[in-house]
């Protein structure tokens, strides 16, 4: 009767597995339904900033250039190879179909720039002409006639169009922010450099560097240009966002085939020579379907799911094949065997085990990073749907099954194990450990735990940024004013404040709109005294020297003071403005926003060391990451404090302080000696060992009570099989090549080894006498 | 006899090939064999005119000066009339005297460009000149012209033509730009591979 009371708890229990499993068809058709995107962008990792909707929009403009633009430098040392290579280059890749544009040649139509500059000769003029205009005027007028005696200086207006030279001002202006200059005989930009000369090719992706497939086959076209152009001795040097993102889902593939792959044969291999059957196998489809549903539900609840989570994901492998294994392990009791009653007898912990698992990780997805949170959905979703199949599925599929002992070697070690007791003199070792390991903690927090960029593909960059002095900082300067005039004034402010860093060579070139154009209200003052030296007679002897007549200079200062006054709109879209566009943020509820960005910035400290200017604030969106990561590690901690004290008052209230004492050794010990060690071997300990410390420690309490409590040898293999599968798939998580990924493999993979090894700590001291007598 | 008649048979036969060959090279006279001949001497001193015709300006813009284009060190244009104005152009681009000082002149991103052209124009550089120009060139060693007519989009919106034109020495140069000015460079008492002066030594090497 009773049995027949269980069995339908088991198979209502089925019955909620079903539907579990029913759910996952409908995941799937939601998940394909949206348009997830695979992320490979380290800023979804991070804890998200409070940034302002300005802010926001800022940072979204600056990079959205960043996340499509590929830059690239071919290089030949006779720099009439070029042309020719560059337009074959831009051809190929034009029919790629992979971008919107491959540009070589920049600004063809001279005509058009010749009318740009023409109507912005007073709206672009630089500052130091202005001052001369304003100080000196006779001696500078007087002093633009010596171009005219040099041949070597085509200027791009005719003199009788421009007598005083203002346009060609503002193109040495203009070409002074970079470090390559554009040579108007082919309409290239170019430098010669490191004895080659490099011509600039700016490539446009068609999608940005998330999109799925886009930064894989264009890292695969650079590379294929590259040995292709290499063959025939160019050099081919590149620089974009989107190669980054390529590099990141390459070697997340590698780790996600690594980690996944591995551990799949690893427990495959472990499950045969376990059980001595193919049928136990079937041990497979939970584990299978659980990180279907991972991935299902993640591409559901995110917008885009990172790489990393996946990777980290997989070692879900590991944890999700207990639930069968539990199950499996019953096989090797003496007596018969069958799996409905042994589900039924493991029915209560393993929904004990899985709901304090959902809930352990539902509490890690309220850490402020969206890469915890979707490992926690992930793995919460995994497990649920593997002890879903667990329960309604595998019973029939393992029910032909005969009973069958353990191997005799996991018998063998399981048995030592169980009846292992540590001398003193390991005490000892481990006071020794400690007092060595302890001091030489270090701990190690930024964004380089996140980035693991291949050597190669930064130094490609650092050539590059060498060679064209492109090198944008994430760093940049939101400006705020009330109005245009005060935008300008405080962007000219900020340049001013730059110029000792330019100058002590730690910051390149500065971008900005008032270097580059004046405001309606200047350009009226400089009308005003253009008209004012119109009508005084100035000494001008190096024009009459030449023939030209006071009246012709009156004249020309007459016209330039009849130009328009430029609207910072229409001088935005003219072949001059074109380049700062993305420096413009507009007008928003009467406050007006632009950015200034920076280039080969480096120490970016100095930046914070600049004196506060009003209405200018610098914007970091990689954030105050370190303050973040230094806070949340702080959380961390309190919270591995705060669990191992509530498990510690658990443990006093169900069995009494002298043993919960002895059970909590276990894990003290053992989180003790994986910091030691970690220490030994040099290993800086990050936020995620942390977390990682926390799973030891409830490992561990695991370990401790089912040593104390269950003293069976055949559930010792089961668990000795478990500790393994775990260990397996967390220590792959040790090899990748992220270090935040690989420290939290390895702390795990310490933890858990050592909790295995302390666990009989926890033995009780009669146990061993008894097992010693059977 | 027969003896002496085919010597001078042979004698007269040598001669005529070789006359053929002269008349041969005569009428090849194209832009490397004028490459060959403007590059035969390693240094030149000379003097020069410059005229710029404005459409604005009744007369043209003059100023005069002497050079000294070394194939090595680069060329110094040294600007006597209307003033005195020191320009030097060599491989690191073109510098301005200032008080004693060679300073660099970055006043224009296109001219690192248009002073390689120019010095490749001066020495009859047809490597560097054919990819920019098509090349028509009429007459003789002694007496040559040279038509370039820009072949690119860009190069065309800059120059209509260029006619260089001379004999053992480039003697004029005519530049019309694309916007209606003309500009003449008139170069006189050309002398080939003299030695350099204190202050010109001085000037070009580095």
């Amino acid at each position: 009767m009773r049995l027949l009371a269980s069995f339908t708890i088991v198979q209502r229990a089925a019955g909620l597995g079903l539907v579990l499993l029913l759910l996952l068809p409908a995941l799937a058709l939601l998940s394909g339904l949206r348009e997830a995107k695979l992320s490979a962008n380290l800023l979804e990792l991070l804890p998200q900033q409070s940034h302002s909707a300005a802010e926001q929009q800022a940072i979204t403009q600056i990079q959205s250039t960043l996340h499509r633009d590929l830059w690239l430098l071919l290089g030949h040392p006779d720099a009439d190879q070029l042309p020719r290579a560059a337009a074959q280059l831009s051809q190929t890749w034009q029919r790629s179909g992979l971008f919107v544009s491959v540009e070589w040649q920049f600004q063809q139509d001279l005509a058009q720039v010749r009318q740009s500059l023409k109507q912005a000769r007073i709206a672009s003029l630089p500052l130091a002409a202005q001052a001369q205009l304003n100080d000196d005027a006779a001696r500078f007028i007087d002093g633009r006639s010596a171009r005219l005696l040099d041949p070597f200086r085509p200027d791009l207006l005719p003199p009788q169009e421009d007598w005083l030279g203002f346009a060609s001002l503002i193109s040495a202006n203009a070409a002074s922010a970079s470090a390559l200059t554009w040579q108007a005989t082919r309409g290239t930009l170019e430098r010669h450099a490191h004895g080659q000369q490099w011509l600039l090719i700016r490539a446009q992706s068609l999608s940005d560097a998330f999109a799925l497939d886009t930064p894989q086959q264009i890292a695969n076209l650079l590379s294929d240009s590259q040995r292709t152009l290499q063959a025939q001795g160019f050099s081919l040097l590149a620089s974009s966002g989107l190669l980054h993102a390529a590099a990141a889902q390459t070697q997340a593939q590698r780790e996600i085939n690594l980690v996944g792959g591995g551990g799949l044969l690893g427990i495959v291999l472990l499950l045969c020579l376990s059980f001595r059957s193919a049928r136990a196998l079937s041990a497979l489809l939970p584990v299978c379907t659980g990180m279907l549903a991972g991935v299902l539900v993640s591409l559901c609840l995110f917008s885009s799911v990172h790489v990393l989570t996946l990777v980290l994901g997989c070692s879900l492998i590991g944890v999700a094949i207990d639930y069968p294994l539990h199950v499996l392990a019953k096989r090797w009791q003496p007596g018969s065997w069958h799996p409905e009653q042994a589900l039924q007898q493991l029915l209560p912990s393993l929904t004990l085990g899985l709901l304090t698992s959902v809930l352990g990780y539902l509490a890690l997805s309220a850490a402020p990073f969206p890469a915890l949170q979707q490992v926690a959905v992930f793995s919460a979703a995994g497990l649920m749907a593997a002890f879903g199949c667990v329960i309604c599925v595998l019973p029939k599929l393992i029910r032909a099954l005969p009973a069958h002992p353990a191997p005799a070697l996991l018998q063998h070690s399981a048995s030592r194990w169980l009846n292992w007791r540590w001398p003193r003199s390991a005490l000892l070792l481990v006071m020794l450990l400690a007092a060595f390991g302890l001091p030489q903690i270090t701990w190690s927090e930024g964004l380089k735990q996140w980035i693991s960029s291949p050597a190669a593909l930064l130094e490609q960059e650092q050539a590059f940024a060498d060679i064209s002095g492109q090198r944008p900082t994430s760093q940049f300067f939101l400006l705020e004013a009330d109005d245009l005039e005060q935008l300008l004034q405080r962007e000219r402010a900020l340049l001013e404040a730059l110029k000792p860093l330019q100058q002590a060579k730690q910051l390149g070139a500065v971008l900005s709109i008032a270097e580059r154009y004046n405001s309606p209200a200047q350009q009226t003052a400089l009308q005003l005294r253009l008209q004012q030296l119109a009508q005084t007679p100035l000494d001008t002897p190096h024009w009459q020297a030449l023939g030209v007549s006071p009246a012709l200079l009156q004249s020309t200062l007459h016209e330039l003071a009849a130009l328009p006054v430029l609207s910072l709109a229409d001088w935005l879209q003219s072949p001059l403005g074109q380049p700062y566009q993305t420096l413009w943020l507009g007008e928003q509820n009467g406050t007006w926003r632009s950015i200034v960005s920076l280039n080969q910035l480096q120490d970016s400290q100095l930046l914070h060391a600049l004196p506060s200017l009003p209405g200018v604030r610098l914007i970091n969106p990689l954030g105050d990451v370190q303050t973040q990561l230094l806070s949340a590690r702080q959380q961390a901690l309190w919270l591995v404090l705060l669990a191992a004290g509530l498990m510690l008052a658990l443990l006093c209230l169900r069995c009494g302080y002298r043993l919960a004492l002895r059970l909590a050794v276990v894990p003290a010990l053992a989180l003790l000696l994986t910091v030691s060690l970690l220490g030994l071997l040099q290993v800086p300990l990050t936020l995620f060992s942390v977390f990682a410390l926390l799973l030891v420690l409830a490992v561990g309490v695991d370990y401790a009570i089912f040593l104390q409590q269950q003293h069976s040898l055949a559930t010792a293999c089961g668990l000795c099989l478990q500790a393994l599968t775990t260990l397996l798939s967390f220590g792959l998580l040790a090899l990748s090549n992220t270090p935040a990924i690989s420290s939290f493999g390895l702390c795990l993979a310490l933890g858990i080894s050592l909790s295995l090894l302390l666990a009989p700590l926890a033995s009780p001291p009669t146990a061993r006498s008894h097992h010693g007598r059977t | 006899m027969k003896r002496r008649a085919l010597i001078v048979a042979l004698s007269l036969a040598v001669l005529a090939s070789l006359g053929a060959r002269a008349n041969e090279a005569n009428s090849s006279f194209d832009l490397p064999a004028l490459s060959q001949q403007l590059q035969q001497s390693e240094r030149l001193h000379g003097q020069f005119i410059q005229r710029r015709f404005l459409p604005g300006l009744a007369q043209p813009l003059q100023s005069q000066g002497r050079f000294v284009m070394d194939r090595e060190l680069g060329l110094l244009w040294l600007i006597e009339q209307p003033w005195q104005l020191d320009l030097r152009l060599n491989q690191s681009g073109l510098a301005q005297q200032q008080d004693g000082q060679w300073l660099a002149v970055a006043d224009n991103a296109a001219s690192a460009q248009f002073t390689r052209l120019f010095l490749s124009l001066l020495q009859g550089d047809h490597q560097q000149l054919t990819p920019l120009f098509d090349s028509q060139l009429h007459g003789n060693r002694e007496q040559w012209q040279l038509t370039l007519q820009p072949r690119s989009l860009l190069l065309k919106q800059v120059f209509q033509h260029i006619v260089v034109s001379g004999g053992n020495e480039i003697q004029q140069v005519t530049l019309l730009e694309s916007q209606g000015d003309r500009s003449e460079l008139l170069f006189s008492q050309q002398q080939p591979n003299q030695p350099l002066s204190d202050s010109e030594r001085r000037a070009l090497v580095p």
